[in-house]
């Protein structure tokens, strides 16, 4: 009797299993590389690439708007105010305003407009990882510059007009000829910093004040170069980027581009490849 | 529940008294009966929230979102479990009627290490004891095999420590409910000692198995 029951308790005791693989070490810079991108896809997505597609619309006779109007712009239109303000319409509510200071042409070296985008991002998921790019910009609108410098080079500019601080100081390095319609299907170089804030969710809206902020901080060590072919975005570049909050410690990650392999992670001295 | 409780207990009793065809000699059957019982954790996990796999919900961070880059990133290395273990005593007050007690044991185990170092960050425990009062129902006894249902309602205490990444500390937590465990089928087989097994729904389990033994004063 004695027996069984202790054998009994030793076999039942002795339920034990492997519950989670220790995985990727490098896994919170990756994290944190991720949100670098969301929030850098945003503004490149949804703002650069529509101002540059706009600038071809401008430069454009009405065959060449329709047919860049269908294939980008298929629910929206691009429509002009006065003689140097253009929107991105969707039905009767503005997506992006660029005001072009009278040089209609991305083109001109010297040429600088000033993008406001207006969506309206507070119906998005407050505290979804994704809405935390976006909100690092909400402000009821955001304001970007873009200015040729001359040699196909752009700078762009988001300089803390939202809430928390949020800017991107980019420079974008176009091959010598035309600048191209869609930048998704050029090859051009990104160089440059910025800064993403965030604010942590125990924040019960913006309305109520920004109490805690996450901000990630970011610099490209090596110029990110550019895909001519849209399918993966980054062919070569390196990001060092820099987590804080409310001072506590700073969390550093590096990300490498590694080609259409994947991206190399490298955090506290360790280095692995997150395929894609 | 506790209408239906009743209700069952009539049915039994009065389905068990006619399955009693006769007054034979049952008092010379033993009169006591100890079992260990083994049973699966699903109804528990659903109720008490008690969860082999509970890392998953509570308390692993989700480290996508940026205020979690600064706690802790740990991993749940392994888990151990105890699925509920039952003692029984039952004291045969009829040839078709037993009243006793039960004590059962549930816990889960995990081991939490730093995801980088690798180093034990904490081990913690969710722990899960039931006590309570039972009556059985042998509504066909034969020589070596029985049939039964049973009935059984009391108390359980749940213990745990749960490990937070956000304050980087073990925190308890107590608590107590009432349970219930309605036997709807139960089969014993053997003679001194026996097994069983049996079905049933409440906070014990769904299906139970083990084996017993059974003795009278004068063994």
């Amino acid at each position: 009797m004695k027996k069984i029951l202790l054998l009994s308790i030793i076999i039942i005791t002795c339920i034990s299993c492997k519950y989670e693989e220790r995985g990727n070490l490098t896994k919170k810079g990756k994290a944190i590389f991720d949100t670098w991108q969301s929030g850098s896809e945003l503004v490149m997505d949804n703002v650069v690439r529509s101002v540059f597609l706009v600038n071809a619309w401008i430069n454009s006779d009405s065959a060449g708007r329709i047919a860049i109007e269908d294939l980008y712009f298929p629910e929206m239109k691009v429509r002009q105010y006065g003689t140097d303000m253009f929107r991105i319409m969707d039905g009767a509510r503005p997506i992006i305003t660029i005001t072009t200071n009278g040089q209609n042409s991305l083109g001109e070296a010297g040429t600088c407009w000033e993008i406001v985008d207006q969506v309206e991002y507070t119906s998005v998921g407050a505290w979804m990882p994704e809405a935390y790019p976006i909100f690092a910009f909400k402000n009821n609108s955001k304001l970007l510059t873009i200015t040729n410098t001359g040699n196909n080079h752009f700078s762009i500019v988001c300089d803390s007009v939202s809430y928390l601080g949020s800017s991107t100081n980019w420079e974008l390095a176009f091959p010598a000829g035309e600048i191209p319609t869609d930048i998704f299907t050029s090859a051009f170089e990104m160089s440059g910093d910025g800064r993403f804030d965030f604010p942590a969710s125990g924040n019960a809206s913006f309305n109520d004040g920004i109490k805690e902020v996450v901000r990630l901080r970011y610099h490209f060590a090596q110029p990110l170069a550019h895909y001519e072919n849209p399918e993966s975005a980054w062919e070569s570049g390196k990001i060092e980027l820099t987590a804080s909050m409310n001072g506590k410690e700073d969390i550093t990650t590096t990300a490498e581009f590694a080609g259409r392999e994947g991206i190399d992670i490298t955090l506290n001295g360790t280095t692995e490849r997150w395929y894609w | 529940m506790k209408r239906l409780s009743i209700l069952i207990c009539i049915v039994c009793v009065v389905f068990v008294s006619k399955a009693q065809t006769t007054e034979d000699t049952w008092k010379q059957h033993s009169r006591h009966e100890l079992t260990l019982g083994f049973s699966d954790p699903l109804l528990q996990s659903f109720l008490y929230g008690v969860h082999w796999n509970w890392p998953s919900f509570l308390w692993q961070n989700d480290i996508s979102i940026p205020e979690n880059w600064f706690t802790k990133d740990c991993y749940a290395d392994r888990y151990g479990m105890v699925p509920p273990i039952t003692l029984s005593y039952r004291y045969r007050l009829a040839k078709w009627f037993w009243i006793g007690g039960s004590v059962s044991y549930y816990g889960v185990y995990h081991t939490y290490r730093d995801r980088f170092s690798n180093e034990v960050v904490a081990r913690t425990n969710m722990n899960l004891i039931n006590i309570s009062p039972t009556l059985h129902f042998s509504w066909l006894n034969r020589k070596y095999v029985s049939l039964y249902s049973g009935l059984s309602g009391g108390y359980s205490y749940y213990f745990s420590k749960i490990y937070s990444t956000q304050e980087e500390k073990i925190l308890p937590l107590a608590q107590s409910y009432w349970n219930f465990q309605v036997t709807a089928i139960g089969i014993k087989a053997g003679k001194k000692w026996f097994g069983f097994a049996e079905a049933g729904i409440g906070t014990q389990s769904f299906i139970t198995a083990g084996f017993g033994y059974r003795f009278n004063e004068n063994d």
